[in-house]
């Protein structure tokens, strides 16, 4: 009730001695607003108003400018995080500065706002956890805005992290929003932390080829690609013998920014040369062994005429013995 | 020697461009191809490949419009002027066979330094640089740690002790570096940084040359002072002319880490 009338005292009392000057002395209804105006009562509302009208536009465009100037001198990152400092800042003393002009004592105001701190702390829990974890987030700074990141299965570049959550643009252009919470549980990947990347060509040649010319071939290749740095070396490592290849792991290194294009490029370079030097890339293939116990698998050649199975030659589905677990009949 | 100096200094300097027609310059491996129509430069250009050096370059423009690049230029603007520069990044050198200075002493190796040509369209009224092409494309490759480094160009080099008329090529500098050990211990010489933004071109009736870079290896937590000579050097002789003046120019030494041995970046990285 105090606080109904600390507001409307001042308005009531403007306008009734607005009405008694009015009594005393006819004048015209512009002198009357402008007697209004000039009121001791109305100033307060009057400057209220216009720090609503002029103050959060003129605190937008500052923090916006500190933001462009911080990027400027330093990071995107460290741009976001003043102007974003400066917003909420800025936003707080004008918000107590027009809760003081409308006559709303602040003492009063912080002991309330500190219980319903309380209330409000149980009811948003999930907020009030995001808001602490995108404090760890801008002062741990796993990544950056613009940095390229995966978290779960998506990866993306981060456009923002603001208090409650960080939000990424995927590479096929979908916007994804992370609560800060979630990342603050979970493993994150920063892929374009460092400033070179390395690539791993798995590579698989036909069992028949020598392990020496396919490694001197695949580091030629390495050579002939611009893109592929020569420090950190390349290096051929031969993996495993895998069911139809040998396998190999084929490292090569490029900057972030040619990774993908190394990529691409490295694979039709490989091909190109295992062509031109004869070296076969198997499919995969099975060579079945019945060992010496059994006896050869019977091969029937099937004619023009059409036999039925059976008619000439062994039919081998007839003679197998039936799978254990499979019901007869 | 190989050739007259006229012929040494030919594919660099002014062209005039007919128009419509299609003017080809040869410089060492590089086919620069260029041709003006309609208040416009168009230019293609096949620079040769260090690691393959017996492929003959094309002699053919493209034939078709994917190959070129146009540049609208200024009126009356009617030739070209080719400019030898050096690479816009750090050359990591890697000598084909690595030596080693001992405690307290210091030689001077010759590297040859393939060039880029800077384009700049005449004629107008003032010069516009269109593009620089490389002559010869080199690999890229990393200096520094994995974490952080700088992106350079990878040259291998025999690190001649001397310069023979051999040595001499258009589209070739050759850079005289100094290098000398000034810790106690041996120094192994695998890789060296060659700052080349702070190098000059000069033409002497041989071919073209650098201005010396002497590097004094302080040792491995300390680094190397370098400094760049700002001359000619005196194997080229009195008649040597800057053409070209450093990208970036040093007026005082600076210390850097300028020699790499082998374990300071492991090919691996980590398995």
């Amino acid at each position: 009730m105090h606080v109904v009338s600390s507001v409307t005292a001042p308005l009531l009392l403007a306008l009734q001695e607005a009405a008694t000057e009015g009594a005393q002395a006819p004048t015209s209804p512009l002198e009357s607003l402008r007697q209004l105006v000039l009121t001791e009562g109305f100033g307060p509302i009057l400057r209220a108003a216009l720090i609503v009208v002029l103050g959060f536009p003129i605190v937008l465009a500052l923090s916006r400018a500190l933001r462009r100037w911080v990027a400027g001198v330093d990071s995107q990152q460290r741009g976001m995080i003043a102007g974003k400092l400066f917003f909420y800042v800025g936003a707080a003393v004008l918000v107590v500065w027009f809760l003081d002009e409308l006559g709303f004592g602040i003492a009063p105001l912080l002991g309330a706002a500190g219980i319903m701190g309380i209330a409000l702390g149980f009811a948003a829990q999930t907020s009030v956890s995001n808001i602490i974890s995108g404090f760890f987030l801008m002062a741990e700074q796993p990544f950056m805005v613009d940095d390229i990141i995966q978290i779960g299965t998506t990866v993306g570049r981060v456009q923002s992290i603001d208090m409650l959550s960080v939000k990424l643009r995927t590479f096929d252009n979908k916007f994804v929003r992370i609560p800060n919470e979630s990342i603050i549980k979970t493993e994150v990947t920063n892929i374009t932390r460092y400033p070179i990347r390395r690539l791993d060509v798995a590579v698989g040649v036909a069992y028949k080829e020598d392990v020496e010319h396919v490694r001197r071939v695949l580091l030629d290749v390495a050579s002939e690609n611009p893109l592929c740095l020569m420090e950190p070396e390349p290096v051929v490592l031969f993996d495993a013998y895998g069911e139809s290849a040998l396998n190999f792991s084929f490292r090569v290194w490029a900057t972030r920014e040619n990774w993908l294009e190394l990529k691409n490029t490295i694979h039709e370079d490989i091909k190109g040369r295992f062509d031109e030097e004869g070296i076969e890339i198997p499919f995969p293939h099975r060579t079945l062994y019945v060992g010496s116990a059994t006896e050869p698998f019977p091969i029937r050649i099937a004619g023009d005429g059409g036999e039925e199975p059976g008619a000439g030659g062994r039919d081998v589905s007839a003679e197998t013995e039936p799978d254990p677990g499979e019901r007869p009949g | 020697m190989s050739g007259t100096p006229a012929e040494q200094d030919a594919p660099w300097g002014s062209h005039e461009l007919r128009p419509g027609a299609a003017t080809s310059i040869e410089i060492g491996p590089l086919t620069l191809w260029a041709r003006s129509r309609a208040g416009e430069i168009w230019l293609a250009h096949a620079s040769g490949d260090w690691a393959s050096t017996d492929v003959e370059p094309p002699r053919e423009p493209p034939s078709d419009e994917e190959g070129w690049v146009r540049w609208p230029v200024p009126e009356g603007t009617g030739g070209l002027r080719l400019s030898p520069v050096f690479p816009p990044r750090t050359l990591v050198v890697k000598p084909e066979l690595s030596f080693r200075l001992l405690p307290r002493s210091g030689a001077r190796i010759y590297v040859r330094v393939p060039l880029w040509a800077r384009v700049e369209a005449t004629g107008g009224e003032e010069d516009v640089t269109l593009t620089e092409v490389p002559s010869v494309v080199l690999s890229d490759t990393w200096w520094g740690e994995f974490t952080d480094g700088e992106l350079c160009y990878w040259l291998p080099t025999s690190a001649r002790r001397s310069v023979g008329p051999d040595v001499f090529a258009p589209h070739r500098a050759v850079c005289p570096l100094d290098l000398s050990n000034r810790s106690e211990d041996e120094l192994e010489v695998e890789k060296i940084a060659l700052r080349v933004a702070h190098l000059s071109v000069f033409r002497t009736e041989q071919g073209l040359w650098a201005d010396v870079t002497r590097v004094r290896y302080r040792g491995e937590k300390e680094g190397s002072d370098i400094d760049v000579a700002g001359r000619a050097p005196e194997e080229a002789g009195s008649g040597a002319r800057r053409v070209t003046p450093p990208r970036t120019p040093l007026t005082k030494s600076f210390r850097t880490r300028t020699f790499s041995r082998l374990r300071t970046l492991s090919g691996l990285g980590g398995i």
